[in-house]
């Protein structure tokens, strides 16, 4: 098995995490991978989101 | 009068400052590290991270300070983590295998003066089994990121050191030193206080992975050639133009770092302390912290979206600081943190103070309004300070 680190970036809905946004980002990103470091980094009042910046790391087949 | 003596418990407070995104105070080399002091003085408790407690060859122990890597206070202030003080760790050294010989030696003669003038205990040395392939990256935000070619060869080297006996790992790996006109430009800010810290997301990738992995104190400091005398440099970044390596803080603050207890998840929202019951394995552990047991985190105002806020932002006071402008713009506000805004982190040692002695802040000032009846109806909206 090879682990791998990625880079990515996710928006979220403002209304998704009611209250609890820690386990609403951390399920998104473990659609993607195993998170390992992630913040908001910015919040649009427009679209009401809040985009995500991470890393995660997979493992996959050699 | 020690919290002891009064029969109070402890005043605990976190202190972050996120690393990778150009914060004005703390955003270069260890320049956050007066602010901990400050804190250090008027509190019980400091909980705080590498980034803020880091100036290369500069640091400053404090006896009422813990020093936690970034996953590993993430994962406190959800209640997933315990932290349980210790008297040193032993540090097992891992060096990326991309490191030229030269820069190998100043890092080992780093690592034994820390040994011979300190007194640190350290393990034998460790050389991953292959370069790690720092990549270095920069988001839309601003904020600066990374990742690695080679996590699998971390982990093992890392693993290694604690087959030794370490019980603390400080990583330092070859980082990139691109010679373009963009980098140079990035790196020629960097050294004049100004801009993002280039290196900054990646170093804690690395260490994330290591605590995230083996659940141990991890820190990271960056190998990187010696750079030409400039006589401009700012105060902020001249800790890191002092010497060969940036190791010196990092073993510093690991030999202290409180272990980590993995024990059952707090019920954050009316739970009470995960305690001293579940999966400490090392002994006596009365004196492990737990997020419950936090009393205010501090943060700058502008980046308020880092998980250790968003876990305590609202069952602990949350102070924003507004003098600490970072390349993000996420307010407390805008994720609904009821965080109280102050102006500088002269106010926030002030806030803490008046907090922790039970004195209402307005109460300091010449305005204090008659107390009025509440609302037979209607919302009513919680003031973090009570009114």
């Amino acid at each position: 098995m090879v682990l791998a680190t990625h880079f990515i970036i996710l928006d979220i809905p403002l209304g998704s995490a009611q209250g609890d946004w820690v386990s609403a980002i951390e399920s998104a990103l473990a659609e993607r991978g195993e998170p390992l470091r992630w913040a908001i980094t910015q919040v649009n009042a427009a679209t009401q989101t809040a985009t995500v910046e991470a890393v995660v790391t997979t493992l996959s087949e050699a | 009068m020690s919290h002891a003596a009064a029969g109070r418990r402890p005043y605990c407070v976190v202190l972050v400052v996120p690393t990778g995104i150009g914060a004005a105070i703390g955003g270069y080399a260890g320049d956050a590290l007066p602010v901990a002091r400050a804190m250090a003085s008027v509190v019980d408790t400091l909980i705080t991270h590498p980034n803020v407690m880091n100036g290369a060859q500069l640091y400053w122990p404090m006896a009422n300070a813990h020093y936690v890597e970034g996953y590993g206070l993430d994962q406190f202030a959800a209640g997933r983590w315990g932290l349980r003080p210790v008297h040193r760790n032993r540090i097992g050294l891992v060096l990326d295998a991309a490191i030229e010989d030269d820069l190998r030696w100043r890092h080992l003669q780093a690592a034994d003066a820390a040994r011979a003038t300190l007194g640190l205990d350290l393990t034998d040395y460790v050389v991953t089994d292959a370069p790690l392939g720092v990549e270095l990256r920069s988001a839309a935000s601003g904020a600066t990121w990374g990742t690695i070619q080679r996590p699998d060869s971390l982990l093992r080297a890392a693993e290694r050191a604690i087959a030794a006996g370490a019980n603390a790992i400080a990583v330092v790996a070859r980082f990139p030193e691109d010679t373009d006109a963009e980098a140079l430009q990035v790196l020629q800010d960097y050294r004049q206080g100004q801009g993002v810290d280039p290196l900054a997301g990646a170093e804690a990738v690395i260490s994330h992975l290591v605590v995230r992995q083996l659940r141990v104190p991890c820190a990271h400091a960056p190998a990187l050639s010696p750079l030409p005398l400039d006589t401009s440099i700012s105060p902020k970044a001249a800790a890191e133009e002092l010497g060969y390596t940036f190791l010196p803080c990092v073993l510093a603050g690991l030999s202290r770092a409180p272990q980590f207890v993995v024990g059952p998840a707090l019920g954050l929202f009316g739970g009470s302390s995960g305690g001293d019951s579940g999966g400490d394995s090392g002994g006596n552990s009365g004196a492990t912290l737990w997020a419950d047991q936090v009393d205010a985190i501090v943060v700058p105002a502008s980046a308020c979206g880092g998980s250790a806020l968003l876990s305590l932002g609202r069952r602990a006071l949350a102070i924003a600081v507004e003098a600490n402008p970072t390349a993000l713009a996420v307010s407390p506000e805008s994720l609904g943190i009821p965080a109280v805004r102050v102006s500088s982190y002269l106010e926030a040692v002030g806030l803490l103070a008046a907090h922790r002695a039970g004195v209402h802040p307005q109460a300091l000032t010449a305005q204090m309004p008659q107390i009025n009846e509440l609302p037979a109806q209607g919302y009513l909206q919680v003031n973090p300070l009570g009114r």
